[in-house]
């Protein structure tokens, strides 16, 4: 299964490691002659701009969307008010919204407060996008977090922010490093809003990828050198952010 | 520091429930206060109510000369410790202490003198840097203990801060939170269903039964003199021996009879309890509690008159004490504090004690261990009929008489 599951990125790797006359499909599963890093140094070249680009996109929308989401989950969890559930159903229907069921107005939309075409649009609605999902993880775990610890805070002297700030967010880290994950890696990956919504000068990094691609001859190697450019940040993220999937975080503040 | 006055306060919650139904109760400056009771009878939703936690439907609490029903829990200036101790897991045991004394902006340095002398009367010097998750259950409770002490609050409020740890650890703790309530002097209020640990760390006692106040009194007091037989079957462990008996005055004074048995009660209890006057000829319910019986043939001179011949079902050598149980044919006394007792055991309990309904009645009796009683061996009890209790088996209420009530 492993095996089978990560041949694509055999090929990906090897492709982009080979020159532009070896790569063939008849030898697509020969391992290259020498080592081409050029072609990740065309690719390079080629793409900064545009990770750039997602980078100054993609940062922002993880992070300002997990902030939301965990003030969103922990009212909903933790300060229920009336219809408290019946909100947190709805946020979670914005999920099921498929992207291209709502391109025409969010389109009309950016263009009315001026953000179309730019980063910030995008990042705005990415940020909006993300929420349910964030909610939904924050909320979740916020629920699990003991009903007497919040009490004992708000005896101690903390009301709704303080207790949120000295409380629940350093006991959610792990929640925080699944959020941002997600967040940051579908976000980077995401092509459709990124095209739909950008100038070629504000391109995120998928679109470039998918430009790199010449009109009348694709350099595969090239392609494929990018292509694993561009996957980079996300794994770099997922390794550092993984360190914080931490256990047993409550462990000791309740007994039993 | 400052008295508790808590006046006419209910408690509906939104589904309709009273938890707690005009509740009276005053806490002087500096005194343990222990609300005890079975489980679900209101007392927690009480405590709650004055820590600011849960809304008062009706009725003032007054903390000092304050009324705080308007009053955000962080501004009542009170303490609590929870049962599950809630500490916060992030933070070191200091950090833990130290946060209320930060959110209130004390000085640094101010912080680190308190908890430092919270943690030296607290035994937790060593501890201080640890997180909850590296502390035994001991040392959480304790940090949960200095969290309310650093405070120097008006009131601490406990709910059950002890029912989470082992027996023996619970023994040594309830010695030591009473005597670091005495050495504080904070007026304290203390919840908990288990009646040893009221008895023995409170000033006075608050029973309560279904939301409503019972009797307040110190834990002698409420020993002696039980208002009603829940109280009476309440307070004491093993709990109070209850039957239904006829009063018959007779020429040797007052007799009660239940079954084949007849018991002289002592002239003593007679006068101490002058409304028995008016049940002569009546039916009353006897209560004798466990240590009021002795095996006849250890007590010099024990009168005829006196004793229940018994057969042992059980024997239990505690070794300071001997308990034995043993049947007596009379029905068991079902009402609805009886029932409310035997429900606090288990629903086994209740449905126990139903079918036992027309059969007869289970008796403890605590005994001398010198005694040579054997079980399935009959043996005569000598009943000190000087401490009796009766109770109208209609109400329910203790019967004493013009000299308590």
């Amino acid at each position: 299964m492993v095996v089978f599951y990560l041949l694509p990125v055999y090929v990906l790797l090897i492709t982009g490691l080979k020159s532009f006359g070896e790569v063939d499909l008849s030898t697509m599963w020969r391992l290259p002659s020498g080592l081409h890093f050029d072609n990740f140094i065309a690719a390079f070249r080629a793409l900064k701009p545009h990770l750039r680009n997602s980078a100054v996109m993609a940062i922002p929308a993880a992070l300002i969307s997990s902030m939301l989401g965990s003030m969103n989950g922990y009212v909903l969890a933790k300060w229920k008010f009336r219809g408290a559930n019946l909100i947190f159903t709805l946020f979670l229907f914005g999920m099921f919204i498929p992207y291209q069921s709502i391109l025409i107005p969010l389109v009309l939309f950016l263009q009315r407060i001026g953000l179309y075409g730019s980063i910030p649009g995008l990042v705005l609605v990415h940020v909006i996008y993300g929420i349910p999902i964030t909610t939904l993880i924050f909320r979740n775990y916020y629920a699990t977090v003991p009903t007497d610890v919040l009490e004992a805070a708000r005896i101690d002297g903390a009301g709704i922010l303080r207790t949120y700030g000295y409380i629940m967010v350093p006991l959610s880290v792990p929640s925080f490093a699944v959020a941002l994950i997600w967040q940051f890696t579908s976000i980077w990956n995401e092509f459709l809003f990124a095209i739909i919504l950008t100038k070629p000068s504000s391109w995120p990094v998928t679109v470039a990828l998918n430009n790199l691609a010449g009109s009348q001859i694709v350099q595969w190697n090239v392609q494929m050198a990018g292509a694993l450019l561009t996957a980079l940040p996300t794994l770099v993220v997922y390794i550092f952010l993984g360190r914080f999937f931490l256990r047993g975080l409550m462990a000791g503040a309740v007994k039993g | 520091m400052a008295a508790i006055v808590i006046e006419n306060v209910s408690k509906v919650f939104p589904d309709g429930t009273e938890a707690v139904r005009d509740l009276d109760l005053e806490i002087a400056d500096g005194e343990f206060m222990v609300l005890v009771g079975p489980s679900g009878c209101g007392k927690t939703t009480a405590l709650r109510m004055v820590a600011g936690l849960e809304e008062i439907t009706r009725g003032t609490i007054r903390i000092g000369d304050r009324i705080v029903n308007d009053i955000a829990p962080k501004d009542r200036d009170v303490a609590m410790v929870f049962q599950n101790y809630a500490l916060y897991p992030h933070m070191t045991a200091h950090e833990n202490m130290a946060f209320g004394l930060k959110l209130r902006k004390v000085p640094k340095a101010e912080i680190d003198r308190r908890v430092k002398e919270a943690a030296a009367m607290l035994g937790l010097d060593e501890v201080l840097n640890r997180k909850p998750k590296h502390l035994s259950g001991g040392q959480r409770q304790r940090v949960a203990m200095g969290r309310a002490i650093v405070r120097s609050p008006q009131a601490f409020l406990m709910d059950e801060p002890l029912s989470n740890l082992d027996a023996k650890l619970r023994v040594q703790m309830r010695a030591e939170l009473a005597k670091t309530q005495a050495s504080l002097g904070v007026t304290t209020m203390y919840v908990t269903h288990d009646q040893v640990e009221a008895m023995t760390m409170g000033d006075r006692v608050a029973v309560i039964k279904k939301g409503l106040l019972q009797q307040v009194d110190t834990p002698q007091d409420l020993y002696e003199c039980p208002v009603n037989l829940f109280v009476g079957g309440f307070i004491g462990s093993p709990a109070m021996n209850m039957v239904e008996v006829e009063l018959v005055w007779s020429a040797g004074g007052l007799v009660a009879e239940f079954g084949a048995n007849r018991l002289e009660i002592d002239e003593e209890a007679v006068a101490a309890h002058p409304d028995l006057a008016a049940f002569k000829g009546r039916r009353v319910i006897l209560g004798i509690r466990p240590e009021d019986m002795e095996d006849a043939s250890l007590v010099r001179g024990a009168p005829e008159t006196r004793r229940l011949p018994a057969v042992v079902d059980l024997r239990e050598a505690l070794g300071s004490e001997l308990l034995i149980h043993f049947t007596v044919d009379v029905p068991p006394v079902l009402t609805e504090d009886i029932k409310e007792l035997a429900a606090d055991t288990g629903v086994e309990a209740v449905q126990d004690l139903e079918k036992r309904a027309g059969a007869h009645s289970v008796f403890v009796a605590r005994l001398d261990p010198r005694s040579r009683v054997r079980e399935r061996e009959p043996v005569e009890l000598f009943v000190d009929t000087r401490r009796v209790h009766f109770f109208d088996p209609n109400t329910g209420l203790g019967i004493y008489g013009d000299t308590r009530h």
